[in-house]
């Protein structure tokens, strides 16, 4: 008993420095594992730390050309969203504008504005914004829609001042209650902190099952997969093996996480709520499963270069996949259960809800737990992968 | 091969079939407990991005439900909030709303204000009409300024229409560059350059288009399919005619072709010219500022943006298919960057020939 333990250990050490040895012999491996993933992670938090859109050339056409016209357009160019670039009378000349790109919205101000104002019928202001770009829409929109309700506001209160009111019983008079929205943990919608969290777990995810098609390609187009893994080749022997070669993907992949969550999030000041031995605990079920998925998805990877074909082009998938864009509520529903079987949708979830939601271990544990269960499963295909390719001699190809 | 963007065609659209996000889970704090906060409740529930999932009895629980993705939002009604709403002391009503999930975020706080807005506003009305005041006038005194939101070529807010309109095109050209490196890149990975130009008596012409041209061929179906997905399936709106979008896409698979030709040419190794064409293509979502625009990026990555020819392409397509723009010069300074790409293809023929003669990659 105390033998075979010994010989267990023995085992998952000697699995643990093939497995170094083997992603450190191929200069393909290490550039798409450990600097690709670096790339990136420094690259996109580069590309978009601007986090928002400041600014966005609009068109005002001012039909009216009266004083609370004109405050209008000074209120919009105001905003932090939008600058208004052009101030026509003519909605022909802001559509060519537009047209040529050198305006995304256009805001219209009709005839008679200051006076319907004045005489108390209510007159519009006519938003044209772009959803062809979601984010312009949005810029646009937002921006108007808070001018108007600044505005409006403004002339209500001055009216119940006019009758006597004073100021602060003319504040509070105007509605019966205030609805206030807060946003919480990205407050300024930002899209970096958006973004990055989930790109740093597809990108390592994509980029270590990519490095590791490579690595099982190569032995599978020389024929070597039998004679590498020769030492495992005894009773229990794929088990404690399979255990020590994921344990390297563990140590380089968690480092590589680790990097993202301490260095890069500072660097470029996206925040982190979470507490990094928490984090670290979450991620260890997480990175095994993309490591065991990496070990089966070998049966598909005939030749070495089948295996970067294929995990770029389910790069953005996964992204989509993982519920961050577009919200897994209104996913079909047997796209919202199979999703599950990706490690990054429950690995986005729970590091999302780590460090940037500030919970606690204990409150995601139902996460935590169904990533073990994702971890087990593709154990067990590992398991059986490794077993087959040891047993089975490889045809050599030419 | 060819099944994988079909696969990928088949997941985007059913994926976004809902086009529009509903019924998105939100957590209630009611510690008013009153008639009016009641009313507020159902109003809320009754909106169609929101549903009430929880009911919490206090803050920190409410607060758990977010933090641990099980709802969107917290709206809290504060106690007293009916005998102060009476009062006239304006109470507020508060709704945090998870800010990381930036399309759910826009939603609720976008249909929040609506909500209340008109709740709020509604109750402001009746005051006034008590007190005699003219229907309109009461709405005049309420709403000194109207909105009129003209919501241009996409009316009714589609994410599926939206997404796929950018997701289909992305994946399709991932696969045009990765399989055009393979089939121009396998001859050099096994060295057998040589006997092709045997075969071929040195035509370096013909290698190159008898290797592209089936594969342009079955790529325009491909594109004619994922076209016809997204303005007829998807129902993208399209307001130009749909065999120029087809031509624009001919010429885009073209361009990618053509970046193949470079890339196979320039570097040592099949495995290199993949990894390399398969990156250029997946990062080109990212710059072609279709999710997040150009303006909020720096002036070096806006530059950056044109060496990805996808960016060119998806704002020449919206451009012209969606926002049924005519030919202008926004959209012949992207033709430019296709007859860039181009030359720089042409260009590399020699280079492949170069390869061609010395047999392959490893000799």
């Amino acid at each position: 008993m105390f033998k075979s333990l010994i010989e267990g250990l023995a085992l998952i050490y000697e699995g643990l420095r093939q497995e170094v040895k083997l992603i450190f012999s191929d200069t393909a491996v290490i550039t798409s594992y450990i600097f690709s993933v670096l790339f990136v992670f420094f690259f996109y938090s580069y590309v978009y730390s601007h986090e928002v859109i400041e600014n966005l050339s609009v068109a005002v056409v001012d039909q009216d050309q009266s004083k609370l016209s004109q405050q209008v357009g000074r209120m919009l160019d105001g905003t932090p969203q939008l600058n208004v670039d052009y101030r026509t009378q003519s909605y022909e000349l802001a559509k060519e504008l537009y047209r040529e790109e050198k305006v995304h919205g256009i805001i219209l101000i009709p005839k008679g504005f200051g006076r319907d104002i004045q005489k108390g019928i209510s007159p519009k202001v006519v938003a044209y914004a772009d959803a062809s770009y979601m984010l312009y829409y949005k810029q646009t929109l937002g921006a108007v829609m808070k001018t108007v309700g600044t505005m409006n506001a403004q002339i209500e209160v001055n009216k119940m001042m006019a009758t006597g009111t004073n100021m602060k019983q003319a504040v509070e008079n105007r509605r019966p209650f205030n609805p206030v929205a807060v946003p919480l943990y990205n407050i300024n919608s930002g899209y970096g902190t958006f973004l990055l969290p989930v790109v740093f777990l597809i990108a390592l995810q994509t980029l270590q099952i990519s490095a590791m098609g490579v690595i099982g390609g190569t032995l599978r187009e020389g024929g070597l997969f039998a004679r590498t893994f020769a030492y495992a080749n005894k009773r229990f022997g794929i088990f404690f093996s399979t255990i020590g070669r994921s344990l390297a993907y563990l140590v380089f992949s968690m480092l590589l996480l680790v990097i993202a969550t301490l260095v890069v999030n500072r660097a470029y000041n996206f925040p982190m709520r979470g507490d990094m031995f928490e984090i670290v605990v979450f991620l260890t079920p997480f990175i095994l499963s993309v490591t065991f998925l990496g070990m089966t998805a070998i049966n598909f990877f005939r030749k070495r270069e089948e295996a970067l074909m294929v995990v770029t082009i389910f790069s953005i998938p996964t992204l989509l996949l993982s519920g961050a864009s577009w919200p897994m509520q209104a996913f079909p529903l047997w796209l919202q259960k199979a999703s599950v079987f990706i490690p990054t949708t429950l690995g986005s979830q729970g590091y999302l809800a780590l460090s940037q939601f500030g919970a606690s271990l204990y409150e995601i544990k139902d996460i935590y737990i169904q990533m073990w269960g994702i971890c087990l499963f593709y154990f067990v295909l590992a398991l059986w992968t490794n077993r087959r390719f040891i047993r089975v001699k490889e045809k050599v190809e030419e | 091969m060819l099944g994988v963007p079909v696969f990928l065609f088949f997941m985007y659209s059913n994926l976004l079939s809902e086009g529009v996000a509903r019924n998105l889970p939100i957590t209630l704090l009611d510690l008013d407990k009153s008639s009016l906060s009641r009313q507020f409740a159902r109003m809320v529930d009754a909106n169609a991005t929101m549903e009430i999932a929880y009911e919490v009895a206090d803050e920190w629980e409410g607060q758990q439900t977010i933090r641990t993705n099980k709802s969107y939002a917290l709206i809290i009604i504060p106690r007293d909030f009916q005998k102060h709403a009476q009062k006239g002391l304006a109470p507020n009503i508060t709704c945090y709303y998870n800010g990381q999930y930036l399309l759910p975020a826009g939603l609720i706080q976008r249909d929040f204000q609506l909500v209340a807005g008109s709740f709020s506003a509604g109750a402001k009305i009746e005051v006034l009409k008590k007190s005699g005041n003219m229907p309109e006038q009461a709405m005049g005194n309420v709403m000194a300024i109207g909105n009129e939101n003209h919501t241009l070529f996409n009316p009714y807010l589609n994410y599926g229409a939206y997404l796929n309109l950018g997701f289909l095109p992305m994946a399709f050209q991932i696969i045009v560059m990765i399989v055009t490196i393979y089939a121009l890149g396998n001859t050099l990975k096994y060295n057998k350059g040589r006997e092709l130009l045997k075969q071929t008596d040195n035509n370096i012409v013909a290698i190159v288009f008898g290797k592209i041209l089936p594969y342009t061929i079955v790529f325009f179906i491909v594109g004619y399919f994922m076209n016809s997905i997204i303005f007829y399936k998807v129902e993208a709106p399209l307001n130009a005619s749909f065999f120029m979008v087809n031509m624009i896409t001919l010429s885009f698979i073209v361009v990618c072709q053509a970046i193949a030709i470079f890339i196979t040419s320039i570097v040592t190794s099949l495995r290199t010219a993949m990894t390399i064409g398969g990156g250029y293509t997946a990062l080109a979502f990212s710059f072609a500022g279709y999710t997040f625009p150009p303006e909020g990026m720096s002036g070096f990555v806006q530059g950056l943006n044109y060496i990805f020819p996808f960016h060119s392409y998806l704002r020449f397509v919206i451009n012209y298919a969606v926002r049924g723009i005519s030919f202008n010069a926004m959209q012949s300074a992207y033709m430019l960057v296709f007859v860039i790409f181009l030359l720089l293809g042409l260009l590399s023929i020699p280079l492949y020939y170069r390869r061609l003669k010395k047999g392959g990659y490893n000799v």
